[in-house]
């Protein structure tokens, strides 16, 4: 079926469910519609506007539904309702709908969100209805709960053909499946496969069916099968389905990168204008928050200026030893050896700056220096322009007026003679103004660096409230239950809080997510979640870098005592990583097929077809969509190292048995201790049992004794490294990793005790570089 | 992604437009840039006065909220008064925008912020302490800039 007739489409699903509710709506679509109309009219007598959208027309009903709503109040109860049961529930929300959006009054089958064609719906607890699409995009790709109308949260939409049904009236017993993560129940199958399509690693090309496995499998079929190459700040960034990003050649993706997509005179504009670059670092950042945050975290700006400029302009330094040149031009910084190693030790005025010597550092002054400092000059005041003269002064009037003299260094403080002369040095340094300023000066040039603050993405995102979760650690059990108070309880209890802390923080501090980030650790630590399924439930609910889950996870890792809880849980973390790298994830199914046959796991037959047809409906352009049919299996046999899904299709296929995964199997690596081990084992041993035992499997990295690294510094290099030479002999390609691995035994040792995932950009340039040598 | 919803609302906006207000693309290819001019509303200082607003949408939109903001200068509290001249909507802020919201919302937010500034809401805080102040000057100003920049 097109994508131009969805609701027919749906109305051959009307048979199979209404047989299945029992509801007496039977007879499938169109006569649902009917007797809804029937009901309006008796209910509210406006019969008259179903004529607007006419019975052909799968939203008309939709449409009566929200006009209808207000006045169920008032008016008669619809007989068809009266019989379903819970008509108390259904009042309730016809008053809710009454809030509805009342100028959707024509769209027909139209989404009001897309104005895209309503393929399923999506009903909310509020029951505004979009269509599937746009919910799941909010659930899963915004990772945003809230209804797209009334953004009411709903921790879940129902997924249906049915274009009237109130979500009250829905029964569990309704539902072919439900996924808890995304919080979505389906109605049938079908539209539960047309979902979990949307969220596979599709090729974007228009006529490819191909499902890749992550992220880097998706980039490599792109580049062997297609010759193209993705954007990757848009991979990682972009809030858009695998299949809805763009392919490039390498010179278009220049041009993506640095101008943006804008083609004069081209149909079909995006309006990006490329991504910003930071000009210290020469890297480019997804968009102006992104390069704002990075500013904030690696660069320096200094706080007097800002405080002067009213702070819309902001001027970065490259790092402290720039904004120190700054300081000691344009302020008055403290040249105490002990307030240079604090840092930041710097006055806006010269009074500022002698009190803080008066205060901090009297015993350098000798007693006429004192009482000079006490002296105010009074000369150097000007309210209407308190900064420029003053630093003119500072270099022009020396020696003319003895009072106006910043004070000396020499006699400012208590130093030895090699310390003046280093500060003399310094001075002289900052009077001419040599190469490292003016270095500096060219890279601060405020077109290059000037950020504009993002409207309130930084506070909102760390809202001041931390405290609030400590005191609720009590509440959350995650070893087991507290008894006495024993200094490792109480560093245990500390060791709860933090990470308490910092998932509010990432959470932030929304209560009630935190209250289900609460209730998955509980579960995986019943186990009746498995670790990869906890990942996968942090993805969902956390929309934050993989840096920050990273430090989490392993956060939460170590306040497991039970051993395996905890290397399960590193390890599925890491074979998570292996696979999304830092790539955005996509939740739930995560590239591994719920419950779906083999056929359309492997995008052959029908299938294929249909990933295309799901493509050009959420296309911008819609070319035609040719189904090829066996393509896969030549890509999988030529090109494609990967062995199809099949084997891991399994995976949560029935709702208790989870263990089967083949991630988790190979979870409980036999030599690994846990992440304080040190190295000693060889990184080749351990990997060998998981890889053999897994052989038909994603190849699992190796559960490395230093998971610091790999979190911090897992880069596409490595992994791409170990798969290439995934071809050759198992043991092969391990045995060359291993020695590989081995060699940066210096980033190993250096690193493994920092705490992990810090995103400290140093280790991971230094793992990268290293790593790179044998790729 | 939301191209089809945006050329909708144009289509929407062009046909019947809501009181002085009129859209056009800035670039007939590009769908995301458009062109409004916002008639000053009777009543306010900038009556009869003809102003430039630029409304930018983001390539995720309606997911993300569009940006508005003045190509003719205006003495306005919520309005930056530099050479970008920002406006500051409640509605367009990202925990505050609905994938809802029509653009045509948008705009007449933003004339009904002519006829009636939030100065608790202010992006210029001069400004808005004289308007709540002082009244009769702010008027003055308000209509002397727009007999300079908005009557051309």
């Amino acid at each position: 079926m097109s994508d131009t007739q969805p609701p027919q489409g749906s109305g051959s699903q009307g048979p199979k469910r209404g047989g299945r509710r029992g509801r007496g709506r039977g007879a499938g679509q169109p006569s649902a519609r009917i007797e809804n109309s029937q009901q309006s009219t008796e209910g509210s007598g406006k019969g008259s506007r179903s004529r607007g959208s006419g019975p052909r027309r799968g939203g008309g009903g939709r449409d009566k539904q929200n006009r209808s709503a207000p006045n169920k109040d008032s008016g008669p109860e619809p007989s068809g309702q009266s019989t379903q049961g819970p008509t108390t529930v259904a009042e309730d929300k016809g008053k809710k709908a009454a809030a509805a959006p009342a100028d959707d009054a024509d769209d027909g089958e139209i989404c009001f969100i897309c104005a895209s064609n309503v393929e399923h719906t999506s009903v909310a607890p509020c029951n505004h209805r979009t269509c599937h699409i746009c919910a799941l995009r909010l659930r899963a790709l915004y990772k945003n709960k809230a209804c797209a109308h009334c953004r009411t949260e709903s921790s879940y939409v129902i997924f249906t053909n049915d274009h009237v049904k109130p979500f009250q009236d829905f029964k569990d017993s309704d539902f072919s499946q439900k996924d808890d993560n995304l919080g979505i129940k389906y109605e049938n199958n079908e539209i539960f496969e047309d979902t979990v399509l949307l969220l596979r690693y599709n090729c974007p090309d228009t006529d490819c069916d191909v499902a890749c496995l992550g992220w880097p499998d998706l980039h490599r079929h792109v580049k062997s099968k297609h010759g193209k190459v993705m954007c990757d700040l848009c991979t990682r960034n972009k809030k858009v389905f695998t299949h809805e990003h763009e392919l490039f050649t390498v010179a278009e993706l220049r041009k993506h990168e640095k101008y943006g997509d804008h083609v004069p005179g081209a149909v079909e504009q995006s309006g990006f204008k490329g991504h910003p670059e930071c000009g210290f670092c020469r890297q480019r950042f997804y968009g102006d928050d992104e390069l704002y945050a990075h500013c904030r975290d690696r660069h320096e700006r200094c706080h007097i200026c800002d405080r002067r400029s009213g702070s819309r302009q902001q001027q970065y330094y490259i790092d402290y030893n720039a904004l120190e040149d700054h300081f000691q031009k344009d302020h008055f910084l403290c040249l105490d050896k002990e307030c240079l190693e604090k840092k930041f030790v710097v006055f806006e005025s010269e009074m500022d700056m002698k009190a803080h010597q008066l205060e901090c550092h009297p015993n350098g002054l000798s007693k006429d220096a004192r009482r000079d400092a006490r002296t105010v000059d009074l000369s150097s005041f000007d309210y209407r322009t308190p900064y420029q003269p003053q630093r003119q002064r500072r270099g022009a009037g020396r020696g003319r007026d003895p009072n106006s003299e910043p004070l000396p260094v020499s006699s400012a403080q208590s130093l030895t003679r090699a310390q003046i002369a280093y500060q003399r040095q310094m001075a002289i340094q900052s009077a001419q103004s040599v190469s490292t300023r003016s270095f500096g000066g060219q890279l601060t040039r405020n077109d290059t660096q000037t950020v504009h603050a993002p409207p309130r993405t930084p506070a909102s995102r760390t809202p001041p409230v931390a405290s609030t979760p400590v005191p609720e650690l009590q509440n959350l059990s995650l070893g087991h239950d507290s008894g006495s108070a024993t200094p490792e309880e109480q560093a245990r209890r500390l060791r709860h809080a933090a990470v308490i802390e910092r998932a509010a923080n990432l959470l932030g501090n929304d209560q009630n997510k935190l209250n289900e980030f609460r209730s998955k650790v509980s579960t995986y630590r019943t186990s009746a979640l498995t670790a990869t399924e906890l990942i996968d439930a942090f993805f969902s609910l956390f929309d934050t870098s993989t840096n920050e889950l990273g430090k989490l996870v392993k956060e939460l890792a170590e306040i497991y005592e039970n051993d395996s809880k905890r290397t399960a849980l590193l390890k599925a973390w890491n074979d998570w990583r292996a696979i999304n790298e830092d790539y955005p994830a996509l939740p739930g199914p995560g590239g591994v097929l719920p419950g779906m046959s083999p056929s359309t796991v492997n995008g052959s037959g029908a299938g294929g077809k249909r990933v295309l047809r799901l493509k050009s409906s959420t296309a911008q352009s819609s070319r035609s969509a040719v189904g090829r049919s066996g393509a896969l299996p030549s890509g999988s046999s030529s090109s494609n190292p990967f062995p199809p899904l099949s084997s891991t299709v399994s995976k949560k296929s029935t709702a208790a048995t989870n263990n089967n995964t083949p991630w988790a199997t190979a979870s409980p690596a036999p030599s690994y201790a846990g992440p304080s081990s040190r190295p000693a084992p060889k990184p080749s041993n351990t990997p060998r049992p998981v890889n053999t035992r897994n052989a038909e499997a994603f190849p699992a990295l190796p559960a490395a004794p230093k998971p610091n690294v790999l979190m911090a510094g897992l880069t596409r290099g490595t992994v791409r490294v170990r798969w290439d030479g995934r071809d050759a002999p198992n043991s092969n390609a391990w045995t060359s990793g291993g020695s590989g691995t081995s060699t940066p035994g210096e980033p190993e040792s250096d690193f493994g005790e920092s705490s992990a995932g810090g995103g400290k950009k140093g280790k991971g340039k230094k793992g990268k570089q290293t790593l790179f040598h044998f790729g | 992604m939301g191209s089809k919803r945006i050329a909708k609302e144009l289509a929407e906006l062009t046909e019947s437009p809501p009181e002085g207000i009129t859209v056009e693309l800035a670039n007939e290819s590009d769908i995301y840039q458009w062109k409004v001019y916002m008639d000053g509303p009777e009543g306010s200082p900038y009556h009869n006065g003809r102003f430039l607003v630029k409304l930018s949408l983001p390539t995720e939109y309606p997911f993300k909220p569009p940006s508005v903001s003045f190509g003719t200068k205006i003495y306005h509290p919520n309005v930056t008064n530099d050479d970008k001249g920002s406006m500051c909507l409640g509605m367009l802020r990202a925990d505050e925008w609905k994938p809802s919201s029509k653009i045509a919302a948008v705009l007449e937010f933003a004339r009904q912020l002519l006829v009636e500034p939030m100065p608790d809401d202010a992006v210029e805080g001069r400004i808005a302490e004289q308007y709540k102040n002082d009244r009769a000057r702010y008027d003055e100003i308000a209509r002397e800039w727009t007999r300079k920049y908005a009557m051309a």
